[in-house]
């Protein structure tokens, strides 16, 4: 029998434009300082220094220079901005995780089990989506408290209604193709289906929704914190550094600008790289 | 049942088979019209035996061959026995047994594999999944099933997108022969491919069942495929079969009118034939199978019906030349 050959097709790198290659080392380097703080805060950002309060960056006070100045109990702003970056973007990372990993889950069973179990799923992703999640999220700390574990717990499960929205489209899609009535007759059971065959299948949607809600994400972790419900002083979070500065705003306006400008430029990148990224993997926006 | 006594069961038995969809489903569910997909039909497949199904769209072709390999639950009353054993009514265990004895290779082969899965991995997934080989052997494995279709080993590793239309139809038909079943079932195999590619696709699964012995269930609506590969052919209309025969005796002579049909609307390459080529137009559309004609399901698009065609249905039954026909005319 005639066995035919061909070569294989040339593996092709993902074309990024100018903006978007600046946007994502802009990114990447708020991630790499914020990963490296305790290495490069040049200050302890919880050393009090009461001599040295609300100074404008710059100032220089017994041989310490701070740089983007100093918050109404003397500590160096730039150290505190370089922590909380660390807290901001572990939050909004964890709390993604626990959504997507929720939502995805609940989205599946419910498009693969269909009958009463999509009923019951469905519905509650209904309620869900039609109370404010910031709202749900600032009621659920008032009960049980602030804190790192409940503030991420409380983001991540309040957000996961989006997610199973489009898993449980994309899911219903997927499990009427031919492939997987294959996988079926080949004797795999619903779990090595859905997580072998639908699952890869239906990441490119969910990876795009997980971009977009990150961006989110930090702007609620800063809005809580802001509120003073989420991180706790003195660790310092891009938002509970803000809501301090709030008081301060006309003398010095420095201390929520920093971190605010900061936000900005985190979120921009995130939602232009998560907008790159949904063009790249439709495929009809690629040509071959 | 012993391997031993299996071997002498037919392959695959139906009888009385019906798939019903709609009606009442909960208790909260409004009432849909039922509709009769199949509606009650009886066959027995041999070992390495190509039997042909063919029929208009619509006709329950599909519904049948998902009903034998469990994807559609069949009405109670109706029995189908894979290898001599009974599939309805069987528990869990014995049921996932009995199904590796029966595989199915699907119409289009663009989407019968899974794109982000390695050609590999899908013919491997089989044996994994039943425990039959891993590691090494599962590898070994699969290059021996990749060389059987006439593909090379190291394809094992590429996507999908990387083949053309026959070659995935050929890791398709690996995939199905991996658990060496007793029936494939094909569900036109090669409608959706180049004809240039047809034949060589037909001839893989003529050489492949001479080598293992597989029998096939062979859907489809092109009855030049048919005529080339099918033992005996089988036409259905709206869920019931109403003519089984032989593949000589079905292309000599079609008994029932709607075969006769059928076969005038297959164009034939020579026009001095094809001027001189019984005409035998329908009327009518193919009615819904949610509101199947009283008495013979065929008589509102039949030229020969008369007063009893409306009133009794006729069975099958057998003709001088061995075909079986379910007609009261002819």
């Amino acid at each position: 029998m005639a066995i035919i050959t061909f070569p294989l097709p040339r593996p092709r790198l993902p074309q990024m434009p100018l903006s978007v290659v600046l946007v994502a080392i802009l990114f990447v380097v708020i991630v790499v300082l914020a990963v490296l703080a305790p290495w490069i805060a040049p200050q302890d950002p919880n050393d009090q220094s009461l001599l040295a309060r609300l100074r404008p960056p710059g100032y220089t006070y017994r041989d310490v220079t701070y740089l983007l100045g100093t918050d109404d109990l003397g500590r160096d702003l730039l150290s505190r901005v370089l922590y909380g970056a660390r807290i901001s973007l572990a939050v909004s990372v964890l709390s993604v995780a626990v959504s997507t990993v929720v939502g995805v889950s609940l989205g599946m069973v419910a498009g693969w089990y269909r009958g009463w179990v999509e009923t019951l799923i469905m519905r509650a992703v209904d309620i869900m989506m039609s109370i404010p999640a910031i709202l749900l999220a600032v009621l659920t700390v008032a009960v049980l408290g602030p804190g790192f574990i409940k503030l991420v717990l409380v983001l991540g499960l309040t957000r996961w209604p989006r997610y199973t929205r489009v898993a449980f489209g994309q899911t219903l899609t997927v499990a009427g193709l031919p492939f997987i009535r294959a996988s079926e007759l080949a004797g795999a059971g619903a779990g090595r289906i859905l997580i072998h065959h639908i699952l890869p299948n239906i990441a490119g949607p969910i990876l795009i929704v997980a971009t977009a809600e990150f961006g989110l994400m930090i702007l609620f972790e800063s809005g809580l914190s802001f509120l003073g419900l989420g991180i706790q002083p003195p660790t310092p979070s891009w938002g509970s550094i803000m809501s301090v500065g709030r008081q301060y705003l006309e003398r010095a306006p420095w201390i929520v600008f920093v971190p605010g400008a900061c936000l900005f430029l985190l979120v921009f990148s995130v939602n232009v790289l998560g907008d790159w990224l949904r063009d790249w993997i439709d495929p009809r926006s690629r040509s071959r | 049942m012993s391997d031993g006594e299996r071997a002498g069961s037919p392959v695959l038995e139906l009888h009385d088979v019906a798939v019903y969809f709609g009606g009442r489903k909960g208790l909260l569910d409004r009432e849909r019209p039922v509709i009769r997909a199949v509606n009650g039909v009886s066959l027995t497949i041999g070992r390495a035996e190509t039997v042909a199904l063919v029929g208009e769209s619509g006709c329950g072709k599909s519904t049948l061959s998902n009903a034998i390999v469990g994807l559609e639950p069949v009405q109670p009353g109706g029995s189908i026995r894979i290898g001599g054993d009974e599939v309805t009514g069987a528990s869990r265990r014995a049921l996932r047994d009995i199904r590796r004895r029966v595989q199915m290779i699907f119409q289009d082969p663009a989407l019968s594999l899974d794109p982000r899965a390695t050609i590999g991995a899908a013919i491997a997934e089989p044996l994994l999944v039943r425990g039959v080989a891993r590691g090494a052997a599962l590898k070994a494995r699969v290059a021996r099933l990749l060389r059987q279709v006439g593909l090379r080993p190291e394809f094992a590793s590429r996507y999908p997108h990387q083949f053309s239309g026959g070659q995935r139809q050929r890791v398709v038909i690996a995939r199905a022969l991996a658990l060496e079943p007793d029936l494939v079932i094909c569900d036109e195999p090669v409608s959706a491919l180049d004809v240039s590619v047809r034949a060589q696709i037909l001839n893989l699964l003529v050489e492949l069942q001479r080598r293992t012995g597989v029998s096939y269930l062979f859907v489809s609506h092109d009855l030049g495929v048919v005529r080339h590969i099918a033992d005996r052919v089988v036409v259905m209309y709206l869920g019931r079969f109403v003519e089984i025969a032989e593949r000589e005796t079905f292309f000599a002579k079609a008994h029932h009118p709607y075969t006769r049909a059928l076969m005038s609307a297959v164009p034939e390459p020579d026009p001095v034939l094809q001027r001189g080529k019984e005409r035998f137009p329908l009327h009518g559309e193919l009615p819904s199978p949610a509101k199947i004609p009283r008495g013979c399901a065929f008589h509102t698009r039949c030229p020969l019906a008369t007063e009893i065609c409306s009133q009794s249905r006729p069975e099958l039954t057998p003709r001088p030349d061995g075909a079986f026909v379910a007609c009261h005319h002819v």
